[in-house]
């Protein structure tokens, strides 16, 4: 099989091409260890994608409204895998579903055991997917020679048999691993597993995620290396100065990761670090905090690392996997990434050194006016790719400040506004670089062969109000978790909201969010368009607004992307050359993972699993739709 | 104002109009694959639509008059105004119930005889 052909051979892979064609498989969260999530199938094709059908449906029934005496509102983010002639999904209910791939009959279920599923439960984790690891040299007649993982909210990390559905024995205890059990600083909350590993020949590498906005002191950032046989520990890499440790929280790898498996490198996009909003108690220099960081995948050494926000009071973690790909470019092939960001920024760097491809100016920017905190005066930018969000507040809406009698407006001129990177401040500041704005963990997509990547981007406005701490308890007692994030342990909380009217208008002018398309090559724009539409109410407004999105879009090599991602419940099919959209889809929740592309028996598929997350819009699903072309 | 012409034909037109209007409205409001199931607009074109039911009957009941005639345009607003929520929900069913009552309404003012 394919997976075991690279590990077996990867010096003669390097040396053909980084990444071979998986015209049939969709192996990782983003399609291949690259993150390019690209396909080279190519029987959907431009012309003919607006006859695509559906042509199977598993509805898991792992789905919660979050009504009363439920477990809360269901976030189901999770890209199937397609691998070992089967289509794998796991659920939030921490289920994994084998799926046949041409009719949809499920193969077999396995159900974790796990706190989440508890409605009395604290924890409630969202899922992000599942890892697939194949032996080079399988044993014949040997279990667990093909693994899924599986990791759940309290820290546990499943391995299961690819063919049977049953735990690995030899891994963990009797299949199932304790993570958490090396969670022994600050233990606030247990490492949640949302986010499946990545793995490098037989190494997996593991981060977490956890309670944001919640304690200061919160557990810090650990990544691991697994042994992918057993669990062992083979090494742990700090993502935070060993002094500070003890007092500040996260700085954590919540996101998927990227490995270049030709030079044994796994990239991770490191977080801020806890107090998001506030950092007068984190002055000291943390050089891996909101970067892109490069680790040896054998041993977890630093290679390089590159600060993408410095001194990060805004919450712009660095939030998706790096896509990798060879660029060239005036005779040379570079060996390449692309970082997206939440601030707009995508950052294209040599993976091997760090450096920049395209330049990085430090700009000067706006000065922190709350005692105790010390902006950086410069942050890293970038004008090249063209940045998908602006640098200054794009504008009063006239709909929304009319239909609120002028409020917006009002409130606008109350706040402190300098454009990007303007500190948060005690009487309330536009954040142009939001937490819920820019790209976000989805990530982008690219043709290896041209050099095209194709990203997707909201453009929202927050408001982020720093509190002293007495005042804010008076705040969460009102109006509970709206108030924002309390960040227990420093001496401010903070009120974030997005800038809206009364009516849940937003009060800045549209579009809401686009889909852009970049040759790499020069790093010139190719197209951008607004996408999806924004719904209120059930009411779609104009597609000029496009929407905010969460899930990444992926390439054909036909010449199509395929991206669910919007507020409006549908998934679509656009031109790769033109941004046009060919054809469009309702499905039961905004599909909000990204989708997977595979074919087998010669049909070529896109599965979605269209289950929502309760952010970008109130419905949830259980819906895992498959599309293809007629037979 | 005018004379009116009010037709049997015409009223029933705007009358079944409402009715499928209403009948396409609730069924989207408790279906999820319309896309807009359990939203608060579609509520309002339902409530819109059985309200363009009522209109219909009072034409009906009223014959002539000014109130029939107020009730005409209040009629008419409805009609443009379910229509358009009808576009903005993407409800090919609730425009084409618009359709048949800006249909009925037209034969109201040309004034078919029942």
């Amino acid at each position: 099989m394919r997976r075991i052909f690279l590990f077996a051979f990867p010096a003669l892979l390097a040396g053909l091409t980084l990444w071979p064609a998986q015209a049939e498989d969709w192996y990782d969260f983003n399609g291949n260890a690259a993150a390019q999530k690209y396909s080279s199938a190519d029987q959907i094709t431009p012309a003919n994608v607006g006859g695509l059908i559906k042509a199977w449906e598993v509805r898991t029934g792992d789905v919660s409204q979050g009504t009363k005496g439920e477990i809360p509102k269901t976030a189901w983010q999770s890209t199937p895998l397609f691998v070992n002639n089967t289509v794998y999904v796991s659920t939030p209910f921490y289920r994994v579903f084998a799926v046949e791939p041409d009719t949809g009959k499920v193969k077999w279920i396995y159900a974790a055991k796990t706190i989440s599923n508890d409605p009395n439960s604290k924890f409630h984790g969202k899922n992000r997917g599942i890892a697939y690891w194949a032996a080079a040299n399988p044993v014949l007649g040997q279990p667990c020679q093909k693994i899924l993982y599986l990791g759940t909210v309290e820290g546990h990390l499943h391995a299961i048999d690819a063919d049977s559905g049953q735990l690995c024995q030899g891994f963990g205890d009797h299949g199932i691993l304790n993570v958490d059990q090396w969670n022994t600083v600050n233990h606030k909350f247990p490492y949640e597993l949302n986010q499946a590993p990545v793995i490098y020949k037989d190494t997996l590498v593991l981060g977490w995620a956890g309670v944001d906005w919640s304690w200061q002191n919160s557990p810090p950032g650990t990544v691991f290396g697994l042994d992918a046989r057993t669990g062992a520990r083979k090494w742990e890499f700090q993502t935070e100065p060993e002094a500070m440790r003890a007092r500040i929280g996260t700085t954590n790898v919540w996101a998927a990761m990227s490995v270049d498996l030709a030079n044994g490198l796994v990239y991770l996009p490191v977080s801020s670090p806890e107090n998001n909003y506030w950092g007068g108690d984190r002055l000291q220099d943390m050089p891996y905090a909101t970067s892109v960081t490069a680790l040896h995948a054998d041993t977890g050494e630093v290679a390089w690392v590159r600060q993408l926000v410095h001194h990060d009071i805004w919450d712009i973690d660095t939030n998706a996997a790096p896509t990798l790909v060879d660029i060239k470019k005036n005779g040379q092939t570079i060996p390449a990434l692309v970082q997206t960001t939440k601030q707009g920024f995508l950052f294209v760097l040599n993976r091997l050194t760090g450096e920049p491809v395209y330049p990085i100016e430090e700009r000067k920017v706006p000065k922190s006016d709350v005692p105790g905190e010390v902006a950086a005066p410069t942050q890293p930018v970038t004008a090249v790719p063209a940045p998908t969000t602006p640098w200054n507040f794009p504008g009063i809406s006239k709909i929304a400040d009319l239909a609120s009698f002028g409020q917006c407006s009002k409130d606008y001129a109350s706040y402190r506004d300098e454009g990007k990177f303007t500190p948060p401040s005690l009487k309330g500041t536009i954040a142009e670089t939001p937490t819920t704005g820019g790209m976000e963990w989805g990530g982008g997509a690219v043709d290896p062969a041209s050099g095209v990547y194709v990203v997707n981007s909201s453009i929202v406005m927050q408001v982020y109000k720093l509190i002293p701490r007495g005042e804010f308890d008076d705040l969460y007692r009102k109006i509970g978790r709206a108030a924002g994030s309390t960040e227990y342990d420093s001496p401010y909380a903070a009120h974030i909201f997005s800038f809206l009217n009364q009516w849940g208008m937003p009060c800045w002018n549209p579009p809401y969010g686009t889909l852009s398309a970049y040759d790499l090559t020069t790093g010139k724009l190719l197209w951008r368009n607004p996408f999806g539409q924004v719904q209120w109410n059930g009411f779609y407004l104009p597609e000029s607004w496009g929407s905010v999105t969460i899930g990444g879009p992926v390439i054909t090599k036909s010449g199509l992307i395929f991206i669910g991602a919007s507020m409006d419940g549908r998934v679509r099919a656009v031109d790769l050359k033109s941004g046009q959209v060919l054809w469009k889809q309702l499905v039961l929740a905004p599909a909000v993972a990204t989708p997977a592309v595979y074919t087998y028996k010669g049909r070529q598929y896109v599965v979605f699993a269209a289950g929502g997350n309760g952010i970008v819009a109130p419905r949830v699903s259980d819906q895992l739709i498959a599309f293809a072309l007629p037979k | 104002m005018p004379m009116i012409h009010r037709s049997r034909r015409a009223s029933a037109a705007v009358l079944l109009a409402g009715l499928i209007g209403a009948a396409v409205a609730a069924w989207s409001y408790v279906t999820p694959s319309t896309g807009i199931d359990h939203s608060i607009c579609v509520l309002v074109a339902l409530g819109a639509c059985l309200l363009l039911v009522l209109g219909a009957l009072v034409v009906m009941a009223l014959g002539r008059g000014v109130i029939a005639g107020i009730f005409i345009i209040l009629v008419l607003l409805d009609i443009l105004g379910t229509g358009l929520a009808g576009y903005m929900l993407q409800s090919i069913g609730i425009m084409a119930a618009m359709v048949l009552a800006a249909a009925g309404w037209v034969l109201w003012l040309v004034g078919g005889r029942a």
